[in-house]
């Protein structure tokens, strides 16, 4: 199975920049990039393809040195945003686009197309133009082009982005749910935190042309190395504090103990907003003024004002607090994190 | 949109001075298939034979370099690339006599046989000289209309071809050229009718050889009418059946045989693009931008002090020129007030008449200038009228397409939520075509008046049917070097509009934003 080793990487496109990036892409896992626009997803994917000439470094396939190698030889599948569906063609002829550049047998290329349209659930759709389809239908015609390349890489730009949110959450499960029946190795690009978590076996969070953090999903989301994983991934609420103790420091007029060890004169705490609880006794209690309520269906989320301070909290139990009413929060220390700077964070 | 009284009425007068000053002169010429006595002479159907077939081979030269040229120019980076850019551009902007002049110097080659001695020999009047000159001014609008194709198309259908296994040459057959179909055909049948319908410079360098438009202005000159009313009549049919065949052929043609080929064109990808680039390079230099700047590059010593007197005392080229420039600004000036309001009608469909129009401006365009030019004497001989003010009309009525064209096709491209959200914004229509429209299609306008003023200036056929006694200095040109008169002056006042028409070129080019 193939792995995909990003070496010393720099490339340019337009604006755009990847800088000195190394990063190794698992074999057989699904790896999603997460990162705002103009952080490099799309340009990093690009590299991998071949669409794009790296300014330096190399890009290493299963072992080969493809570099300098041409898009078409480096036998990766490639999703492109907004789906690059050949407006000539039928959707029949867009897949059997790579096949017929390989094979002569017709009747092979029926069967191939048939099967791959057949997954996406489009064979009705077959003598189709692209200009007659749905958005959700453009977006399966395009990943079923990419899956008759037959290659075990798929490389997949904002698949689900153009989607409207209810098509989006429902193609979400499917998209991993082909990649494992085919056992590829996906590195699928999103700008959105949520269907990062949902789909993502890896994580790698990127900014400004670097890759922040990279890891499992679980890892990631759990150990943040840098305050702008947390803030991305997630809600994060970010306290400045003057640190007092190895593991405390003082917030609005409290001490806050936490379990990790801090170091210096001022420490930024970050708190999971799901993590925070109402009501409850023990250390780190907070108190507050309700600003705002939010009922999100599954879970509630708070607005809560702490000495000028707003600190979020989601939770999953109902409760009708309404704005104004005061309240106690209480933090757990196992669950803060302590950063040296609140995360920059771009306008 | 409802449209107000004087919206309407606006509409309605531009509508009216387009058929019956701009559209119906030009094609009035066509009654006299039922007056009676259409006959073709024998000579005249060698002259028609003759055009098609010139123009059927330069149209295959051009389209042989100008896709690999095109592609070059619109996909790839290089140093120089604008400047390669606006040069391929000259021969549309220099005046065709000029460059008449200028090709009969190159490939006459007289400068040869100085060199190399008197043996050598390159080409004389005729068949291929015509040919020759041809492919020098129909090169550009095959480039021109490929580029801008495929700078629309988006380069990520490319892309996704190259990631499905495409190489280079397949991916050009398969995905680029199919999407600029449109413009491949378009720019063949600019080409074609160019050619079918230039006639000044090739007088210069027919020699004994006769196109249909030299003998339309013989016929003319010598006062056989019906003769040359019928070769015209002929030009037009051919001309409009070109256009109708033309729009139904774009839409039938489809990708040819798809798995023959990748084997063979991945080799030729990887083997051959420094050939095909070699090759292009050498086309686009010999044939094209030597020939076209030859007349300022053999006779760069006549720009002093003497040539410069003489120019200044020669009447004859000094009147041609003056005449040249009070038409072409008339022309330029009444078609950009009439061009904007038509660029509406046709951008925006308005009477559902959009496309009738964009039609009939095609039309124009195709009708060769020196059918066209009979066709305005004889319907403005209807009515007595001053021999400068039909120059005027004719000029007029064959530049308008050039203004319509970029200011309908600008006017296309802007968003129209823009222009609806300064009216929630609380402008009037006026009001958001003032602040938003019209600063979005000025570039358009602009390249619009170079290219209609260009267009006026550089005319010689129409000019020729038209007029007897006035005489732009086109017509002056072409008449001094039938006579193997052509001076130091005249070449100097060759170089002055070679070097008017490249200002020109450069405007038109920073005007759209490509500097």
């Amino acid at each position: 199975m193939p792995q995909i080793n990003l070496v010393d990487l720099s490339a340019v496109e337009g604006v755009v920049e990847v800088k000195d990036l190394n990063l190794t892409i698992e074999d057989g896992l699904y790896t999603v990039v997460l990162g705002p626009s103009g952080s490099g997803k799309t340009t990093l994917l690009k590299v991998i393809a071949g669409i794009i000439s790296p300014v330096k470094g190399r890009v290493i396939i299963n072992g080969v040195d493809v570099t300098d190698m041409p898009p078409e030889k480096r036998g990766v599948g490639f999703f492109f945003q907004n789906y690059a569906l050949f407006p000539h063609m039928t959707v029949r002829d867009n897949v059997s686009y790579s096949i017929r550049l390989q094979k002569t047998d017709e009747d092979l290329v029926r069967q191939t197309v048939d099967e791959m349209l057949d997954l996406v659930g489009l064979l009705d759709w077959a003598d189709a133009f692209p200009n007659q389809l749905s958005g959700g239908m453009k977006q399966r015609v395009a990943l079923a082009r990419a899956l008759a390349r037959q290659s075990k890489i798929l490389l997949l730009d904002e698949p689900l982005t153009a989607l409207d949110a209810l098509l989006n959450a429902r193609l979400r499960s499917e998209l991993v749910g082909i990649a494992k029946k085919l056992g590829l190795t996906v590195v699928h690009v999103t700008p959105d935190q949520e269907e990062a978590m949902e789909v993502a076996e890896n994580i790698v969070v990127m900014k400004y042309g670097r890759v922040v953090q990279a890891g499992k999903e679980f890892d990631v989301y759990t150990k943040p190395c840098d305050p702008f994983v947390a803030y991305f991934l997630g809600e994060t609420n970010f306290l400045e504090a003057e640190v007092c103790g190895e593991h405390a420091a003082r917030f609005n007029g409290k001490t806050i103990e936490t379990e990790v060890r801090l170091e210096g004169s001022h420490a930024v705490l970050a708190i999971r907003s799901e993590k925070i609880e109402f009501d409850k006794r023990g250390v780190n209690t907070l108190q507050g003024r309700v600003v705002n309520a939010n009922f999100l269906g599954s879970l509630d989320r708070f607005e809560v004002d702490v000495g000028g301070q707003i600190v979020t909290v989601k939770t999953a139990k109902h409760t009708h607090r309404k704005i104004g009413d005061l309240v106690s929060l209480q933090l757990p220390p196992k669950d803060i994190l302590a950063f040296k700077d609140k995360p920059e964070v771009e306008m | 949109m409802a449209f107000g009284f004087s919206s309407k009425l606006l509409y309605g007068f531009v509508i009216l001075f387009f058929l019956f000053i701009v559209f119906f002169p030009p094609v009035y010429i066509l009654s006299y298939i039922f007056g009676g006595g259409f006959s073709l002479s024998s000579d005249s159907l060698g002259a028609v034979v003759n055009s098609f077939k010139i123009a059927l081979t330069v149209v295959a030269l051009d389209v042989l370099f100008a896709l690999p040229l095109s592609w070059i120019l619109a996909r790839k980076k290089f140093r120089h690339r604008l400047l390669v850019d606006t040069l391929v551009d000259m021969p549309l902007v220099v005046p065709t006599s000029i460059l008449g002049i200028s090709v009969y110097m190159f490939w006459g080659g007289e400068w040869a046989a100085s060199l190399f001695g008197p043996s050598v020999h390159l080409f004389s009047k005729g068949y291929w000289m015509i040919i020759l000159l041809h492919v020098v001014f129909t090169f550009p609008y095959l480039v021109r209309s490929i580029q801008a194709g495929l700078l629309q198309v988006s380069r990520i259908h490319e892309e996704a071809a190259r990631t499905l296994g495409a190489s280079a040459l397949t991916m050009y057959r398969t995905i680029s050229l199919p999407l600029v179909k449109k413009s491949v055909i378009s720019g063949c049948i600019l080409a074609f009718t160019r050619s079918l319908s230039e006639t000044g410079a090739t007088m210069m360098v027919a020699g004994v050889v006769k196109t249909a438009p030299v003998i339309v202005v013989e016929y003319k000159n010598a006062g056989s009418v019906s003769d040359a009313a019928a070769v015209s009549i002929v030009l037009i049919l051919a001309a409009a059946a070109l256009l109708v065949i033309a729009r139904f052929a774009s839409i039938k043609t489809r990708v040819p045989l798809f798995h023959v080929y990748p084997g063979t064109e991945k080799f030729l990808s990887a083997r051959f693009s420094g050939v095909r680039d070699a090759g292009v390079f050498f086309f686009v230099a010999g044939f094209i931008l030597l020939p076209t700047a030859f007349i300022v590059l053999a006779n760069i010593g006549v720009v002093n002090a003497s040539a410069f007197t003489a120019l200044i005392h020669n009447g004859l080229i000094l009147k041609g020129v003056v005449i040249s420039f009070f038409v072409a600004a008339i022309a330029t000036i009444v078609n950009l007030v009439f061009a904007i309001p038509m660029g509406v009608i046709i951008s925006k469909n308005k009477f559902r008449l959009g496309h009738v129009f964009d039609t009939l401006n095609d039309v124009i365009l195709l009708v060769p200038t020196s059918a066209l030019g009979l066709s305005l004497a004889l319907f403005w001989g209807n009515f007595e009228v001053n021999e400068l003010l039909v120059l005027v009309l004719a000029h007029i009525s064959f530049s308008f397409p050039f203004m319509v064209r970029p200011v309908s096709a600008a006017l296309t491209g802007v968003n129209e939520e823009l222009v609806e959200a300064a009216r929630t914004l609380g402008a009037t229509p006026y009001k958001s075509f003032k602040t938003i429209t019209f600063p979005l299609i000025k570039p358009a306008i602009i390249a619009g008046v170079i290219m209609t003023f260009m267009r006026s200036l550089s005319e010689t056929g129409a000019t020729m049917s038209v007029s007897r006694n006035i005489k732009t200095i086109t017509v002056v040109l072409v008449e001094l070097f039938e006579g193997g008169q052509v001076g130091e002056e005249a070449i100097l006042a060759c170089i002055l509009l070679f070097a008017l028409s490249f200002i020109f070129l450069v405007m038109i080019k920073r005007s759209h934003g490509e500097e």
